[in-house]
Protein backbone atom coordinates (compact mmCIF):
# COMPACT_ATOMS: atom_id res chain seq x y z
CA UNK A 1 0.00 0.00 0.00
CA UNK A 2 3.11 2.36 1.08
CA UNK A 3 4.37 1.76 -2.43
CA UNK A 4 0.87 2.83 -4.39
CA UNK A 5 0.38 5.55 -1.90
CA UNK A 6 4.51 7.01 -3.08
CA UNK A 7 3.40 6.15 -6.90
CA UNK A 8 0.48 8.46 -6.67
CA UNK A 9 2.22 11.15 -5.15
CA UNK A 10 4.91 10.87 -7.51
CA UNK A 11 2.27 10.93 -10.32
CA UNK A 12 0.64 13.77 -8.98
CA UNK A 13 3.80 15.89 -8.30
CA UNK A 14 4.85 15.31 -12.12
CA UNK A 15 1.81 16.48 -12.96
CA UNK A 16 1.87 19.22 -11.22
CA UNK A 17 5.18 20.33 -12.06
CA UNK A 18 4.71 19.33 -16.08
CA UNK A 19 3.54 22.17 -17.65
CA UNK A 20 0.82 22.25 -20.33
CA UNK A 21 3.45 23.65 -22.66
CA UNK A 22 6.11 22.14 -21.60
CA UNK A 23 8.25 20.16 -24.48
CA UNK A 24 10.72 18.17 -23.75
CA UNK A 25 14.50 19.55 -25.01
CA UNK A 26 15.95 15.91 -25.74
CA UNK A 27 13.20 14.76 -28.13
CA UNK A 28 13.99 14.51 -31.64
CA UNK A 29 13.68 17.42 -34.18
CA UNK A 30 13.38 17.77 -37.95
CA UNK A 31 14.78 21.47 -39.00
CA UNK A 32 13.13 21.85 -42.13
CA UNK A 33 14.10 24.09 -44.95
CA UNK A 34 12.66 27.94 -44.29
CA UNK A 35 10.55 29.81 -46.77
CA UNK A 36 10.95 33.35 -47.80
CA UNK A 37 8.38 35.72 -48.68
CA UNK A 38 7.70 36.82 -52.71
CA UNK A 39 8.30 40.73 -51.08
CA UNK A 40 11.04 39.24 -48.14
CA UNK A 41 14.51 41.15 -50.05
CA UNK A 42 14.94 44.43 -52.28
CA UNK A 43 16.75 44.38 -55.96
CA UNK A 44 19.93 44.51 -54.15
CA UNK A 45 20.03 41.83 -52.53
CA UNK A 46 20.46 38.17 -53.41
CA UNK A 47 18.65 35.09 -51.46
CA UNK A 48 20.91 32.50 -53.11
CA UNK A 49 20.17 29.18 -51.53
CA UNK A 50 19.10 31.51 -48.38
CA UNK A 51 16.39 28.79 -47.34
CA UNK A 52 18.82 25.75 -47.16
CA UNK A 53 21.25 27.93 -45.27
CA UNK A 54 19.05 29.39 -42.39
CA UNK A 55 18.09 26.27 -41.82
CA UNK A 56 21.73 24.57 -41.45
CA UNK A 57 22.85 27.79 -38.95
CA UNK A 58 19.49 26.60 -36.94
CA UNK A 59 21.04 23.18 -36.84
CA UNK A 60 24.81 24.65 -35.77
CA UNK A 61 23.05 26.49 -32.79
CA UNK A 62 20.90 23.79 -31.37
CA UNK A 63 23.53 21.08 -31.59
CA UNK A 64 25.80 23.70 -30.25
CA UNK A 65 23.54 24.62 -27.41
CA UNK A 66 22.68 20.82 -26.72
CA UNK A 67 19.37 21.55 -27.34
CA UNK A 68 16.90 18.99 -28.97
CA UNK A 69 18.53 15.83 -30.83
CA UNK A 70 18.49 17.10 -33.85
CA UNK A 71 17.80 14.64 -36.91
CA UNK A 72 20.80 14.89 -39.79
CA UNK A 73 19.36 17.38 -42.32
CA UNK A 74 20.43 15.34 -45.58
CA UNK A 75 18.80 12.27 -43.97
CA UNK A 76 15.40 14.08 -43.64
CA UNK A 77 15.36 15.39 -46.72
CA UNK A 78 16.01 12.53 -48.46
CA UNK A 79 13.06 10.83 -46.84
CA UNK A 80 10.81 13.51 -47.18
CA UNK A 81 11.78 13.93 -50.95
CA UNK A 82 11.21 10.35 -51.59
CA UNK A 83 7.65 10.29 -49.78
CA UNK A 84 6.66 13.65 -51.87
CA UNK A 85 6.17 15.82 -49.02
CA UNK A 86 6.62 19.75 -49.52
CA UNK A 87 8.17 20.98 -46.49
CA UNK A 88 9.72 24.58 -47.30
CA UNK A 89 8.30 27.31 -45.09
CA UNK A 90 4.61 26.91 -43.97
CA UNK A 91 3.65 22.82 -43.11
CA UNK A 92 -0.15 22.26 -42.67
CA UNK A 93 -1.06 20.28 -39.56
CA UNK A 94 -1.49 17.02 -41.57
CA UNK A 95 1.97 17.48 -43.49
CA UNK A 96 3.19 17.32 -39.80
CA UNK A 97 1.86 14.39 -38.90
CA UNK A 98 3.14 12.52 -41.69
CA UNK A 99 6.81 13.64 -41.21
CA UNK A 100 6.29 12.57 -37.99
CA UNK A 101 5.21 9.61 -38.92
CA UNK A 102 7.83 9.12 -41.13
CA UNK A 103 11.17 10.17 -39.46
CA UNK A 104 9.91 9.24 -35.72
CA UNK A 105 9.94 12.59 -34.79
CA UNK A 106 8.03 14.28 -32.03
CA UNK A 107 8.66 18.18 -32.95
CA UNK A 108 9.43 19.70 -36.32
CA UNK A 109 11.22 23.66 -36.72
CA UNK A 110 10.26 25.42 -39.63
CA UNK A 111 9.14 28.87 -40.77
CA UNK A 112 10.28 31.57 -42.90
CA UNK A 113 12.70 34.26 -43.82
CA UNK A 114 10.36 37.26 -43.27
CA UNK A 115 12.72 40.03 -44.21
CA UNK A 116 15.93 40.73 -45.54
CA UNK A 117 16.55 44.17 -45.95
CA UNK A 118 19.62 47.08 -46.67
CA UNK A 119 19.37 50.13 -44.59
CA UNK A 120 22.15 52.95 -46.20
CA UNK A 121 23.31 55.41 -43.56
CA UNK A 122 26.31 57.64 -44.13
CA UNK A 123 27.59 60.81 -43.75
CA UNK A 124 29.50 63.38 -46.63
CA UNK A 125 31.64 66.63 -44.82
CA UNK A 126 32.32 68.12 -48.64
CA UNK A 127 34.07 65.82 -51.17
CA UNK A 128 34.73 62.54 -48.08
CA UNK A 129 32.22 60.48 -46.93
CA UNK A 130 31.26 57.62 -45.42
CA UNK A 131 28.32 55.19 -46.21
CA UNK A 132 27.49 52.30 -43.68
CA UNK A 133 25.23 49.83 -45.79
CA UNK A 134 23.79 47.44 -43.39
CA UNK A 135 21.89 44.35 -44.45
CA UNK A 136 19.31 43.14 -41.23
CA UNK A 137 17.29 39.76 -41.55
CA UNK A 138 14.15 38.88 -39.87
CA UNK A 139 13.34 35.20 -39.54
CA UNK A 140 10.78 33.52 -37.64
CA UNK A 141 10.32 30.00 -36.62
CA UNK A 142 7.77 27.70 -35.34
CA UNK A 143 8.01 24.34 -33.19
CA UNK A 144 5.04 22.08 -33.93
CA UNK A 145 4.20 19.17 -32.33
CA UNK A 146 3.74 16.23 -34.80
CA UNK A 147 0.93 14.72 -33.08
CA UNK A 148 -1.59 17.39 -32.47
CA UNK A 149 -0.25 19.83 -35.50
CA UNK A 150 -0.25 22.41 -32.91
CA UNK A 151 2.06 25.35 -32.61
CA UNK A 152 4.20 25.13 -29.53
CA UNK A 153 6.48 28.12 -29.58
CA UNK A 154 6.75 31.16 -32.22
CA UNK A 155 10.27 32.68 -32.43
CA UNK A 156 11.68 35.37 -34.21
CA UNK A 157 15.51 36.27 -34.85
CA UNK A 158 17.06 39.62 -36.17
CA UNK A 159 21.01 40.03 -37.37
CA UNK A 160 22.56 42.71 -38.83
CA UNK A 161 25.32 42.82 -40.91
CA UNK A 162 27.14 46.30 -41.72
CA UNK A 163 30.09 47.22 -44.26
CA UNK A 164 31.06 50.16 -44.72
CA UNK A 165 32.28 52.74 -48.25
CA UNK A 166 34.57 55.69 -46.92
CA UNK A 167 35.68 57.99 -49.35
CA UNK A 168 38.42 60.85 -48.50
CA UNK A 169 39.43 63.78 -51.09
CA UNK A 170 43.48 63.83 -51.33
CA UNK A 171 44.88 66.75 -50.30
CA UNK A 172 46.41 67.25 -54.28
CA UNK A 173 43.15 66.33 -55.71
CA UNK A 174 41.53 63.06 -56.51
CA UNK A 175 39.79 60.49 -54.02
CA UNK A 176 40.67 57.33 -52.25
CA UNK A 177 38.22 54.94 -51.42
CA UNK A 178 38.19 52.16 -48.74
CA UNK A 179 35.57 49.24 -49.15
CA UNK A 180 32.72 48.55 -50.95
CA UNK A 181 29.36 50.25 -51.95
CA UNK A 182 28.03 46.72 -52.99
CA UNK A 183 25.87 44.44 -51.10
CA UNK A 184 28.25 41.41 -50.67
CA UNK A 185 26.77 37.63 -50.59
CA UNK A 186 28.80 37.60 -46.88
CA UNK A 187 26.76 40.06 -45.70
CA UNK A 188 23.60 38.88 -46.58
CA UNK A 189 24.67 35.37 -44.89
CA UNK A 190 26.32 37.06 -41.93
CA UNK A 191 23.13 38.14 -41.37
CA UNK A 192 20.79 35.39 -41.80
CA UNK A 193 23.41 33.77 -39.97
CA UNK A 194 22.61 35.90 -36.52
CA UNK A 195 19.18 35.93 -37.11
CA UNK A 196 18.95 32.20 -37.25
CA UNK A 197 21.75 32.24 -34.02
CA UNK A 198 19.42 34.91 -32.14
CA UNK A 199 16.26 32.99 -32.98
CA UNK A 200 17.17 30.00 -31.50
CA UNK A 201 18.67 31.83 -28.60
CA UNK A 202 15.53 33.09 -27.93
CA UNK A 203 13.51 29.36 -28.25
CA UNK A 204 16.42 28.47 -25.95
CA UNK A 205 14.94 30.77 -23.23
CA UNK A 206 12.15 30.14 -23.67
CA UNK A 207 12.64 25.96 -23.08
CA UNK A 208 14.38 27.32 -19.68
CA UNK B 1 -4.75 4.08 4.46
CA UNK B 2 -7.54 4.00 1.83
CA UNK B 3 -8.57 7.42 2.03
CA UNK B 4 -5.09 8.68 1.29
CA UNK B 5 -4.82 6.32 -1.31
CA UNK B 6 -8.18 7.46 -2.91
CA UNK B 7 -7.29 11.11 -2.20
CA UNK B 8 -3.97 11.45 -3.60
CA UNK B 9 -5.58 8.82 -6.86
CA UNK B 10 -8.02 11.85 -7.79
CA UNK B 11 -5.15 14.11 -7.44
CA UNK B 12 -3.01 12.24 -9.39
CA UNK B 13 -5.54 11.77 -11.80
CA UNK B 14 -6.82 15.48 -11.86
CA UNK B 15 -3.27 17.32 -11.98
CA UNK B 16 -2.06 15.00 -15.23
CA UNK B 17 -5.19 15.89 -16.85
CA UNK B 18 -4.77 19.32 -16.32
CA UNK B 19 -1.49 18.86 -17.40
CA UNK B 20 -2.81 17.44 -20.79
CA UNK B 21 -5.69 19.19 -21.45
CA UNK B 22 -4.18 23.24 -20.55
CA UNK B 23 -3.31 23.33 -24.21
CA UNK B 24 -6.90 22.44 -25.47
CA UNK B 25 -8.49 24.42 -23.05
CA UNK B 26 -7.02 27.48 -25.05
CA UNK B 27 -8.80 28.58 -28.26
CA UNK B 28 -7.80 26.98 -30.60
CA UNK B 29 -7.64 29.59 -34.03
CA UNK B 30 -6.47 29.13 -37.45
CA UNK B 31 -4.95 32.47 -39.57
CA UNK B 32 -7.37 33.44 -42.28
CA UNK B 33 -5.14 34.45 -45.10
CA UNK B 34 -4.66 38.49 -44.82
CA UNK B 35 -5.89 40.62 -47.48
CA UNK B 36 -3.86 44.10 -48.71
CA UNK B 37 -5.91 45.97 -49.71
CA UNK B 38 -3.44 48.65 -51.05
CA UNK B 39 -1.36 48.87 -54.60
CA UNK B 40 1.53 47.91 -51.90
CA UNK B 41 -0.04 43.70 -52.21
CA UNK B 42 3.02 42.74 -54.20
CA UNK B 43 5.60 43.05 -51.82
CA UNK B 44 3.08 40.04 -50.02
CA UNK B 45 2.72 43.09 -47.00
CA UNK B 46 -0.17 41.06 -45.81
CA UNK B 47 1.81 37.97 -45.69
CA UNK B 48 4.36 39.62 -43.52
CA UNK B 49 2.14 41.05 -40.83
CA UNK B 50 0.16 37.46 -40.79
CA UNK B 51 3.38 35.83 -39.86
CA UNK B 52 4.58 38.95 -37.25
CA UNK B 53 0.59 38.84 -35.26
CA UNK B 54 0.77 35.09 -35.49
CA UNK B 55 4.35 35.00 -33.59
CA UNK B 56 2.80 37.48 -31.00
CA UNK B 57 -0.21 35.88 -30.37
CA UNK B 58 1.46 32.11 -30.10
CA UNK B 59 3.75 33.80 -27.15
CA UNK B 60 0.72 35.49 -25.15
CA UNK B 61 -0.49 32.11 -24.57
CA UNK B 62 -3.89 33.13 -25.43
CA UNK B 63 -4.72 31.48 -28.43
CA UNK B 64 -3.80 28.17 -29.59
CA UNK B 65 -2.93 27.75 -33.29
CA UNK B 66 -3.58 24.69 -35.27
CA UNK B 67 -1.26 24.13 -37.49
CA UNK B 68 1.78 26.63 -39.60
CA UNK B 69 -0.53 27.09 -42.56
CA UNK B 70 -2.27 30.14 -43.13
CA UNK B 71 -5.45 29.21 -44.71
CA UNK B 72 -4.91 29.93 -48.22
CA UNK B 73 -9.04 31.19 -48.76
CA UNK B 74 -9.23 34.55 -49.08
CA UNK B 75 -12.96 34.94 -46.95
CA UNK B 76 -12.64 38.31 -48.50
CA UNK B 77 -13.04 37.16 -51.70
CA UNK B 78 -15.19 34.32 -50.68
CA UNK B 79 -17.81 36.77 -48.57
CA UNK B 80 -17.75 39.08 -52.19
CA UNK B 81 -18.90 36.30 -54.09
CA UNK B 82 -21.42 34.95 -51.84
CA UNK B 83 -23.11 38.73 -52.00
CA UNK B 84 -22.57 38.71 -55.84
CA UNK B 85 -24.41 35.40 -56.22
CA UNK B 86 -27.24 36.76 -54.38
CA UNK B 87 -27.69 39.83 -56.28
CA UNK B 88 -27.18 37.46 -59.42
CA UNK B 89 -30.23 35.21 -58.18
CA UNK B 90 -32.04 38.40 -57.18
CA UNK B 91 -31.96 40.29 -60.95
CA UNK B 92 -34.75 38.60 -62.29
CA UNK B 93 -37.07 40.59 -59.72
CA UNK B 94 -35.24 43.80 -59.87
CA UNK B 95 -35.59 43.77 -63.90
CA UNK B 96 -39.24 43.94 -62.81
CA UNK B 97 -38.84 46.81 -60.09
CA UNK B 98 -38.99 44.01 -57.23
CA UNK B 99 -36.12 45.43 -54.92
CA UNK B 100 -37.70 43.43 -52.22
CA UNK B 101 -36.71 40.30 -53.12
CA UNK B 102 -33.25 41.47 -52.71
CA UNK B 103 -33.53 43.86 -49.90
CA UNK B 104 -35.36 41.17 -47.74
CA UNK B 105 -32.88 38.79 -48.55
CA UNK B 106 -30.57 37.16 -46.09
CA UNK B 107 -27.68 39.08 -47.31
CA UNK B 108 -28.99 42.33 -46.40
CA UNK B 109 -30.33 41.49 -42.78
CA UNK B 110 -28.78 44.62 -40.52
CA UNK B 111 -26.01 42.09 -38.82
CA UNK B 112 -24.99 40.39 -41.91
CA UNK B 113 -21.17 41.82 -42.58
CA UNK B 114 -21.55 42.35 -46.41
CA UNK B 115 -17.84 42.70 -46.91
CA UNK B 116 -14.99 41.95 -44.30
CA UNK B 117 -13.65 45.29 -44.51
CA UNK B 118 -16.89 46.64 -43.04
CA UNK B 119 -17.13 43.89 -40.86
CA UNK B 120 -17.54 44.76 -37.11
CA UNK B 121 -18.35 43.38 -33.40
CA UNK B 122 -21.28 41.73 -33.54
CA UNK B 123 -21.89 41.13 -37.19
CA UNK B 124 -22.22 37.97 -38.81
CA UNK B 125 -19.82 36.78 -41.56
CA UNK B 126 -22.30 34.16 -43.53
CA UNK B 127 -21.37 31.09 -41.25
CA UNK B 128 -21.71 28.77 -44.27
CA UNK B 129 -18.50 30.10 -45.34
CA UNK B 130 -16.81 30.48 -41.49
CA UNK B 131 -18.05 26.67 -40.19
CA UNK B 132 -16.55 24.38 -42.70
CA UNK B 133 -13.40 26.39 -42.80
CA UNK B 134 -13.76 25.88 -38.68
CA UNK B 135 -14.41 22.44 -39.29
CA UNK B 136 -11.96 21.06 -41.31
CA UNK B 137 -9.29 22.45 -39.29
CA UNK B 138 -10.70 21.60 -35.91
CA UNK B 139 -11.08 25.43 -34.63
CA UNK B 140 -13.27 27.49 -33.11
CA UNK B 141 -11.64 31.05 -33.89
CA UNK B 142 -10.71 32.54 -37.40
CA UNK B 143 -8.39 35.04 -37.56
CA UNK B 144 -8.31 37.59 -40.55
CA UNK B 145 -6.55 40.44 -40.84
CA UNK B 146 -6.94 43.50 -43.22
CA UNK B 147 -3.68 46.34 -44.39
CA UNK B 148 -6.06 49.31 -45.49
CA UNK B 149 -3.68 51.38 -45.49
CA UNK B 150 0.23 51.66 -46.41
CA UNK B 151 1.51 55.56 -46.33
CA UNK B 152 4.59 57.03 -47.18
CA UNK B 153 6.26 60.06 -46.94
CA UNK B 154 7.66 63.05 -44.95
CA UNK B 155 5.46 63.22 -42.23
CA UNK B 156 7.70 65.40 -40.48
CA UNK B 157 10.15 67.28 -42.11
CA UNK B 158 11.30 69.22 -40.11
CA UNK B 159 13.14 72.12 -41.14
CA UNK B 160 15.19 74.95 -39.35
CA UNK B 161 12.32 76.05 -37.66
CA UNK B 162 10.94 72.76 -35.65
CA UNK B 163 14.90 72.01 -35.27
CA UNK B 164 15.21 75.41 -33.37
CA UNK B 165 11.63 74.44 -32.24
CA UNK B 166 12.47 71.02 -30.65
CA UNK B 167 15.48 72.29 -28.94
CA UNK B 168 13.89 75.46 -27.57
CA UNK B 169 11.51 73.05 -26.44
CA UNK B 170 13.89 71.22 -24.43
CA UNK B 171 15.78 73.75 -23.22
CA UNK B 172 12.54 75.41 -21.71
CA UNK B 173 11.88 71.80 -20.25
CA UNK B 174 15.01 71.81 -18.65
CA UNK B 175 14.82 75.64 -17.09
CA UNK B 176 17.94 76.36 -19.62
CA UNK B 177 18.52 80.06 -20.53
CA UNK B 178 18.32 79.18 -24.76
CA UNK B 179 19.04 77.31 -26.96
CA UNK B 180 22.42 77.71 -27.74
CA UNK B 181 23.54 77.26 -24.13
CA UNK B 182 21.68 73.70 -23.69
CA UNK B 183 23.33 72.49 -26.67
CA UNK B 184 26.80 73.75 -25.74
CA UNK B 185 29.52 74.08 -29.00
CA UNK B 186 27.15 72.88 -31.25
CA UNK B 187 24.48 75.49 -30.57
CA UNK B 188 24.95 77.99 -33.03
CA UNK B 189 25.06 75.06 -36.04
CA UNK B 190 21.29 74.84 -35.58
CA UNK B 191 20.07 77.44 -37.78
CA UNK B 192 21.25 75.57 -40.18
CA UNK B 193 20.74 72.00 -39.15
CA UNK B 194 17.86 69.98 -41.06
CA UNK B 195 16.21 66.94 -39.79
CA UNK B 196 14.35 64.97 -43.09
CA UNK B 197 12.19 62.55 -41.54
CA UNK B 198 10.83 59.27 -43.45
CA UNK B 199 8.19 57.87 -42.47
CA UNK B 200 6.19 54.54 -43.25
CA UNK B 201 2.78 54.44 -41.82
CA UNK B 202 0.56 51.34 -41.72
CA UNK B 203 -3.68 51.07 -40.95
CA UNK B 204 -4.68 47.45 -40.25
CA UNK B 205 -7.31 45.22 -39.02
CA UNK B 206 -7.69 42.15 -37.33
CA UNK B 207 -10.89 40.43 -36.54
CA UNK B 208 -11.46 37.35 -34.32
CA UNK B 209 -14.56 35.49 -35.83
CA UNK B 210 -16.29 32.70 -34.09
CA UNK B 211 -16.06 29.74 -37.02
CA UNK B 212 -19.63 28.01 -35.84
CA UNK B 213 -21.43 30.96 -35.84
CA UNK B 214 -19.32 33.29 -37.97
CA UNK B 215 -19.75 36.41 -35.75
CA UNK B 216 -17.46 38.85 -35.37
CA UNK B 217 -16.45 39.10 -31.54
CA UNK B 218 -13.09 41.06 -31.95
CA UNK B 219 -12.35 43.76 -34.10
CA UNK B 220 -9.67 46.33 -33.45
CA UNK B 221 -8.20 48.85 -36.50
CA UNK B 222 -4.77 50.15 -35.73
CA UNK B 223 -2.39 52.74 -37.18
CA UNK B 224 1.30 52.63 -36.60
CA UNK B 225 3.88 54.90 -37.59
CA UNK B 226 7.60 54.33 -37.83
CA UNK B 227 10.40 57.05 -38.86
CA UNK B 228 13.85 57.35 -39.92
CA UNK B 229 16.20 60.70 -39.70
CA UNK B 230 18.19 61.83 -42.19
CA UNK B 231 20.42 65.05 -40.81
CA UNK B 232 22.00 67.75 -42.67
CA UNK B 233 23.86 70.96 -42.26
CA UNK B 234 23.57 72.88 -45.16
CA UNK B 235 27.16 75.34 -43.90
CA UNK B 236 25.32 78.51 -44.36
CA UNK B 237 27.72 81.00 -44.08
CA UNK B 238 28.06 82.56 -40.31
CA UNK B 239 27.73 79.24 -38.52
CA UNK B 240 30.70 79.11 -36.42
CA UNK B 241 31.50 77.74 -33.29
CA UNK B 242 32.16 73.98 -33.61
CA UNK B 243 35.45 73.85 -32.60
CA UNK B 244 37.91 72.15 -34.74
CA UNK B 245 35.46 72.04 -37.87
CA UNK B 246 34.07 76.06 -37.58
CA UNK B 247 36.58 76.52 -40.57
CA UNK B 248 34.88 74.20 -43.21
CA UNK B 249 31.47 74.86 -41.85
CA UNK B 250 32.15 78.98 -42.70
CA UNK B 251 33.54 77.48 -45.73
CA UNK B 252 30.00 76.70 -46.92
CA UNK B 253 30.65 73.03 -46.72
CA UNK B 254 27.71 70.82 -46.19
CA UNK B 255 27.58 67.82 -43.95
CA UNK B 256 25.12 64.87 -43.93
CA UNK B 257 24.29 62.16 -41.70
CA UNK B 258 21.32 59.00 -41.43
CA UNK B 259 19.45 57.56 -44.22
CA UNK B 260 16.63 59.16 -46.16
CA UNK B 261 16.06 56.10 -47.95
CA UNK B 262 12.53 54.42 -47.47
CA UNK B 263 13.78 51.02 -47.48
CA UNK B 264 11.48 47.54 -46.74
CA UNK B 265 13.59 47.53 -43.26
CA UNK B 266 10.92 50.54 -42.42
CA UNK B 267 8.33 48.01 -44.11
CA UNK B 268 9.37 45.24 -41.72
CA UNK B 269 9.61 47.65 -38.39
CA UNK B 270 6.10 49.28 -39.00
CA UNK B 271 4.24 45.65 -39.81
CA UNK B 272 5.59 44.61 -36.59
CA UNK B 273 4.63 47.34 -34.64
CA UNK B 274 1.44 46.94 -35.96
CA UNK B 275 1.44 43.38 -34.96
CA UNK B 276 2.61 44.17 -30.99
CA UNK B 277 -0.12 46.98 -31.46
CA UNK B 278 -2.97 44.64 -32.54
CA UNK B 279 -1.65 41.72 -29.97
CA UNK B 280 -1.57 43.91 -27.04
CA UNK B 281 -5.07 45.26 -27.81
CA UNK B 282 -6.23 41.20 -27.36
CA UNK B 283 -4.67 40.38 -24.64
CA UNK B 284 -5.75 43.80 -22.66
CA UNK B 285 -9.27 43.15 -23.69
CA UNK B 286 -8.85 39.45 -22.69
CA UNK B 287 -7.34 40.47 -19.54
CA UNK B 288 -10.37 43.00 -19.08
CA UNK B 289 -13.10 40.39 -19.38
CA UNK B 290 -14.09 42.68 -22.94
CA UNK B 291 -13.73 39.23 -24.90
CA UNK B 292 -14.35 36.20 -23.84
CA UNK B 293 -13.23 33.46 -25.90
CA UNK B 294 -14.88 29.95 -25.89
Amino acid sequence: MKKTILALLMTALLGICTSAFAIDRNSEIAIMDFGTRPGATEAEISLNNAEYVTSEYIIDRLVDDKCFLVKEKDFVMGQVNDASISTVGIIDPDTAKKIGALLNVKYILCGNITNVSLSEAGGSLGGAGLTKNTVQAHIIGRVMDTDTGNILYMTKGTGKSASTYTKVKGVVGGTIRFGTVQVTQDSVHNAIQKAAYAMVDELNKKLN
Amino acid sequence: MKKVAILLAALAASSVMSASVGFAETPTCVMMKFTDDTRFDKVDSAGMLSDLVMEKLVNTGKLNFRGTKVINQDIEKMLYNERAAELRNARRAISWGDYNTLFEGPGFKENMAQSMATATVGQIVDPNLTAPIGRNNSAEYLIQGTICNIGTGQWMNTDINSAVGYANMAASTLGMAGVSSFLGPVGPLLSGLQNKKTSIGVQSELRLIKAATGEVVWYKKCTSKVESDHFTVDGAGGLLGLGGLEGLVAANIPASWGDDKLSSELLYKVLDKASQEISDAIVADVDAGKLFLK
